[in-house]
């Protein structure tokens, strides 16, 4: 059975594992990427599977699914299927993923709840030891879960039953996450320029769900995202969240591991593994509450700490700038924090800027490398965006789709802020390296406007799981060449299409994914009138449809013909081109572009259309030049009486005497005779 | 170019040597053939008018009358030659007024076919270019509908094809 209004009860097909019932909604099961439905497995009965609807507008993470699909743990809910579904209440298609259902409620409905305390035992027996499980399962897989949180583990506190990690897949990692459980810089950033994150990320969300439990509520209740992360600045994670609260000694260690605000200090699955096992590690503390012997004064507030000096300067451009450019901040490193690493670093900041010779925003840029000088794992801040490296692809996505932030986005490559982050990663750098590369060539992608490159190009090669995000296409969840041909062809059936299958989108998201030189799209720009546009367009959804169908394409056949009729007008004679037109609209029905291409783009009938045209012409002279002839006879009579008509004169006078002359002669000779 | 300047001269010089040619021929005749001589000058005198007075560069006028006119002198100079070639002989002839009307009646006919013969072929071939002229401009129109009005024109082909 197949799903229609007139049979709801039927599933929508999800994949080829799974079918979703949209008439049964699950809310207690939403994700931060769209609304949960009940699902089951395909061609079962019982509705042991739900399914997640990405509408929310956050990209879902599709590139992850093959790492998500090796995961195979009792405490991770098993992703069962994924792919793009047309989602009937809308006709529009989004893509879903299907999770086996949780064997229990979430572990808390919201962050804030309280509940009563459980034993050191229990804890590590039924809640850190499968915990960690999960933890290492992801760490082998090489994928960041980015959504660890009280509401997202499903668990009944206390019980004996597994907890499970819920589900990751529908919006980008840190997009539903307070700043809680996010580590310093990534609760710094916005939510959705956190980026995928590391592997201690996980490590720290989960050190932040164990303190929870551990103390039966949360500590920082009634505090804003804000205001959480400033705490943490000042104190550290670990004091923010514990505070003065009493634990046994070895969730001490634990938590000390867990979260440490130093990512290379922070515990990973292997050592969690280790201190289950016994093995009692000592974690460091860590220098993000160093304070200086003097305070410093800026924007009217006191600062004694680097972090929230660089977090406040991002928010007062001017005054952050004149604090850099007259040396007080300098000053301030090098004599009352004793800092001189932050205080060089802050020098490279102003030469780097330099060395870039742009003076556009040049406060901005200043303070924002300034703020990455003195706050290097810190989130890049640029004119009110606060974004890791690692989320500005996603920040891209949003920005390409809604108009948020897009300029600001394209200053920060521009401008290198993501190199010069990098390079100021000191021991970290060698990992970011290539993310460097990665943005350096974006830059250039960004800087050429032409079509195929510029920012959209640069949206699809930092997000390779994203759907093409043409407004044409969007409500059919394009990932694939192949599947662009298919949906160009329903948007040409549908009657609301736009003047060509093409736009800045749609060609950026072929250079990207199909690998196309940005070269063929050069044609695409020039006039409408002119054939190469046509042509063009022509040659590449012929190759397309060769590559990879539909066999026929009727749709897109007819879409193209207005933008072929240059092309069909370099034929010059009127003939030859009314029998292509014919045979264009055929081809067209027939929906085979090939056979169109061959009909429209045949040289040397190009060739010799015009060799004919060229003797027409010169037949058209040669009639002109006689019609002249013989109208100046026309009109001069006396030429025609004088040229033809006494000539003939002469001669039939000279006829006419010959023949008197001969009688005259032999009537003489006939009297001569008879004589 | 020179060459071609010249030929009209020469063609000119040609005719005037024609002339002294036949002056010659007449004068080197005169002294033995003074009856017929006299005889053809007096009855070639039409001939001898239309000559001074035609103005066409081919002198057509000239050869039409002056054959007919030939033509009609031609059975008297026989008749001189067989009757003897005598100044009595001839005198007699010309004092024929048949004789007169012969001569000058042929140079009349030759006159005529001058006067009508042009005109009636001019009429001709007007008419023949007329119905050439209507076949040309149906030609032109088929022309124009089967490549367009740029048919007519020297604009470029590539500039055709652009549309520009």
């Amino acid at each position: 059975m197949v799903y229609s209004s007139q049979n709801p009860s039927a599933g929508l097909l999800l994949g080829s594992r799974a079918e979703i019932l949209p008439g049964q909604p699950a809310p207690d099961l939403n994700g931060a990427g769209g609304p949960a439905f009940a699902a089951r497995t395909r061609g079962g009965t019982a509705s042991d599977l739900f399914a997640i609807i990405c509408n929310s507008g956050f990209p879902p993470r599709i590139d992850a699914v093959p790492s998500m699909r090796t995961i195979d743990h009792s405490s991770v809910l098993r992703m069962v299927d994924s792919g793009p579904v047309l989602w009937p209440q809308d006709d529009t298609q989004y893509y879903a993923f299907a999770y086996q259902r949780p064997s229990a409620p979430r572990m808390k409905t919201s962050i804030d709840e309280v509940h009563p305390l459980i034993s050191e035992d229990a804890v590590n027996h039924f809640f850190v030891t499968p915990m960690v499980g999960a933890l290492g399962a992801f760490e082998r897989s090489g994928m960041v879960h980015g959504a660890i949180r009280t509401t997202n583990i499903f668990w009944r506190i206390g019980s004996s039953t597994v907890p499970q990690l819920g589900e990751c897949m529908s919006s980008p990692p840190g997009v539903g996450q307070p700043a809680l459980f996010e580590t310093i810089e990534r609760g710094m950033s916005m939510p959705l320029g956190r980026g995928t994150g590391k592997h201690v990320d996980d490590c720290y969300a989960f050190g932040v769900c164990l303190a929870l439990l551990l103390m039966g509520q949360n500590p920082l209740q009634g505090m804003d995202d804000f205001a959480i992360t400033q705490m943490k600045i000042e104190r550290g994670s670990f004091a923010a969240l514990t505070g003065n609260k009493r634990l046994a000694a070895s969730h001490i260690e634990l938590l000390r591991g867990l979260l440490a605000d130093d990512a290379r200090q922070r515990w990973t699955a292997n050592d969690l593994e280790q201190w289950l096992n016994g093995r009692r590690l000592t974690p460091k503390n860590t220098d993000s509450g160093r304070r200086a012997q003097r305070l410093t004064e800026f924007a009217g507030k006191e600062y004694y700490q680097v972090r929230p000096l660089a977090a406040a300067m991002a928010h007062h451009v001017g005054e952050a700038a004149q604090m850099i450019e007259n040396g007080v901040l300098d000053k301030w490193l090098r004599r009352a924090m004793g800092d001189e690493d932050r205080a060089n670093a802050l020098e490279e900041a102003k030469s780097s800027l330099k060395e870039t010779g742009k003076n556009a925003n040049y406060e901005e840029q200043l303070v924002a490398r300034a703020c990455i000088a003195l706050d290097p794992v810190g989130p890049i801040r640029y004119r009110g965006l606060s974004v890791m490296p690692g989320g500005v692809a996603a920040m891209l996505i949003e920005g390409v789709m809604h108009g948020h932030n897009l300029q600001v986005l394209s200053e920060i490559i521009l401008s290198q802020l993501v190199t010069f982050w990098v390079e100021m990663q000191g021991d970290e750098k060698k990992e970011d390296l290539p993310l460097a590369q990665q943005f350096e060539r974006m830059r250039g992608v960004i800087e050429r406007v032409s079509l195929g490159n510029g920012i959209e190009r640069a949206v699809y090669e930092l997000n390779p799981g994203i759907p093409c995000l043409s407004p044409a296409l969007r409500a059919h969840f394009v990932t694939s060449p192949k599947a662009l041909t298919a949906a160009l062809e329903r948007v040409a059936n549908s009657g609301n299409r736009m003047a060509e299958p093409m736009d800045r989108h749609i060609a950026a998201f072929l250079v990207a994914r199909d690998r196309r030189s940005e070269t063929i799209f050069e044609p695409m720009t020039t006039p409408e009138h002119l054939p190469r546009r046509g042509l063009a367009l022509l040659a590449l959804y012929a190759d397309l449809q060769q590559k990879y169908g539909p066999e026929s394409m009727p749709g897109i056949a007819a879409w193209l013909l207005p933008r072929l009729e240059p092309a069909i007008q370099r034929y010059l004679g009127k003939t030859l081109r009314e029998k292509l037109q014919t045979q264009m609209r055929e081809a067209a029905l027939g929906g085979s572009l090939a056979a169109l291409q061959r009909i429209v783009d045949d040289q040397s009938r190009v060739e010799y259309d015009q060799q004919q045209f060229r003797a027409a012409r010169m037949l058209y002279l040669n009639i002109m030049k006689e019609i002249a002839n013989i109208e100046h006879k026309l009109n001069n009579r006396d030429i025609v009486v004088r040229g033809i008509g006494k000539p003939m004169a002469a001669s039939l006078s000279s006829f006419l005497a010959i023949i008197l002359i001969f009688v005259a002669i032999l009537r003489a000779v006939w009297q001569n005779m008879g004589m | 170019m020179a060459k071609a300047q010249a030929q009209p001269g020469e063609k000119k010089r040609g005719g005037k040597g024609r002339i002294v040619l036949i002056m010659i021929v007449i004068g080197a005749a005169m002294p033995f053939m003074m009856p017929t001589v006299t005889l053809v000058l007096l009855g070639m005198l039409p001939t001898i008018v239309v000559l001074l007075t035609d103005q066409d560069h081919d002198r057509s006028s000239t050869a039409a009358v002056g054959m007919m006119n030939f033509a009609g002198v031609t059975p008297f100079v026989i008749d001189l030659w067989v009757k003897g070639q005598t100044m009595e002989n001839t005198f007699h002839m010309l004092g024929d007024s048949s004789t007169w009307l012969i001569m000058l009646g042929a140079a009349g006919i030759g006159q005529l076919i001058v006067f009508a013969i042009p005109q009636a072929m001019a009429s001709l071939a007007l008419a023949r270019a007329e119905s050439r002229l209507t076949i040309l401009k149906d030609n032109l129109e088929q022309l124009r509908a089967a490549w367009g009005p740029d048919v007519a024109t020297t604009k470029p082909v590539d500039k055709i094809v652009r549309g520009e």
